[in-house]
């Protein structure tokens, strides 16, 4: 049984992909991986790059206009903003997620994001 | 590096479905699966939800509707992708008969979901979102059973957050009780792929 696991466990790490255990992330990043991946363009954009950027720019992903005409740039405060309630910030975005209350999730959230420059691991 | 993978349209399309239930009486294999045909049917869940939409408000005019549709095209989006994604999976040969017959059952009920998901959204006025033509799944990395599965229990389990996000945010109640009805069965299409990947299949209380 113990082996059997270790061998999932290894497995795990080396299936890096969709395994958040493998990433850098924080545990509250699932509540992202629904629609988001670090690396590439999902329901939602990828996060890799994304911060100190305007909002909407990653190439390839068909954004709201509302969030494209928004001339957000993410930093910790406007992504702070968008993670609350991204519908009070951006009205109209398709990010229809209702926001997260607790703003030390948020902030571990956004460490994470201000991280993901894309040199990092988790964007290879 | 992912690589870009296109669905094979003609497994995809609509006509060319099978009904969760034709899935789990078949003695499905992988041939089977792949070849199957029979109708969609429209669950009795998707009749429901879409009955107990208020008519005064089923035109796509108002911000509120306007809102509704982009939360169930959003939804509709993220469930195209799991379709794809045990797609994927059962094509990828690396699946035991006995589990692969469990991945076309919840293939089957994602299909099931992006059908109600659309018909709310038709019976709204809007128009529901299609799939990608292209999915960037990291194919290469899918090297055992349970590389497949872990992969199918990270998109169910992202699924449940996503659902639980959208929920507060509908205008009619009668939306967030559907996506409540999806998101349990996304649960527990988790806590089985969990089981079977050796972990505890309901590790918390409450999920977020
Ligand atoms: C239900 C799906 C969904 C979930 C869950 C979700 N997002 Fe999003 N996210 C989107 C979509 C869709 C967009 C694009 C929004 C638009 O175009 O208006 C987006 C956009 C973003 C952006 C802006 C990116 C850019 O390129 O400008 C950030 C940052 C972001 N999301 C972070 C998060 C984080 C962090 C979480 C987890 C707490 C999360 N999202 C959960 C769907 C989702």
């Amino acid at each position: 049984m113990s082996v059997c696991r270790a061998v999932l466990v290894f497995t795990c790490c080396v299936f890096c992909s969709f395994n958040i255990s493998a990433y850098a992330a924080p545990p509250h990043y699932v509540m992202c991986m629904g629609c988001h991946s670090p690396s590439y363009n999902r329901t939602g954009p990828k996060h890799c790059g994304v911060f100190g950027q305007l909002a909407a720019r990653q190439e390839g992903f068909q954004y709201s206009e509302a969030l494209t005409m928004s001339r957000l740039r993410w930093d910790r405060q406007t992504l702070d903003k968008f993670l609350e309630s991204p519908a009070a910030i951006v009205p109209g975005t398709s990010m229809t997620f209702a926001g997260i209350t607790d703003a030390n999730v948020r902030a571990q959230l956004i460490d994470y994001i201000e991280l993901l420059t894309t040199d990092h691991n988790d964007c290879r | 590096m992912s690589v870009q993978f296109s669905k094979p349209k003609t497994l995809l399309s609509v006509d060319a479905l099978p009904t969760a239930s034709t899935v789990t009486q078949e003695t499905t294999n992988r041939r089977s699966f792949l070849r199957s045909g029979g109708q969609l049917t429209l669950s009795a869940m998707a009749i429901s939800m879409l009955s107990g939409l208020n008519a005064k408000v089923a035109s796509a005019s108002d911000k509120q509707t306007m809102m509704d549709i982009q939360i169930l095209n959003t939804a509709i989006a993220a469930e195209h992708e799991a379709v794809a994604a045990y797609q994927v999976g059962a094509e990828s040969g690396l699946l035991s008969s006995a589990i692969l017959n469990v991945a076309v059952q919840f293939q089957g009920h994602h299909k099931e979901h992006i059908d109600a998901l659309s018909k709310a959204v038709g019976a709204l006025g809007g128009e529901a979102a299609g799939p990608l033509a292209i999915y960037q799944f990291s194919v290469e990395k899918l090297k055992t059973e349970t590389d497949v599965l872990t992969f199918a229990a990270s998109l169910e389990r992202g699924a449940v957050s996503a659902y639980a996000g959208a929920i507060p945010l509908f205008e009619q109640r009668e939306l967030s009780k559907a996506a409540a009805s999806i998101l349990a069965d996304e649960a527990m299409h988790w806590a089985v792929l969990r089981q079977v990947l050796g972990l505890n299949p309901v590790p918390g209380a409450f999920f977020s």
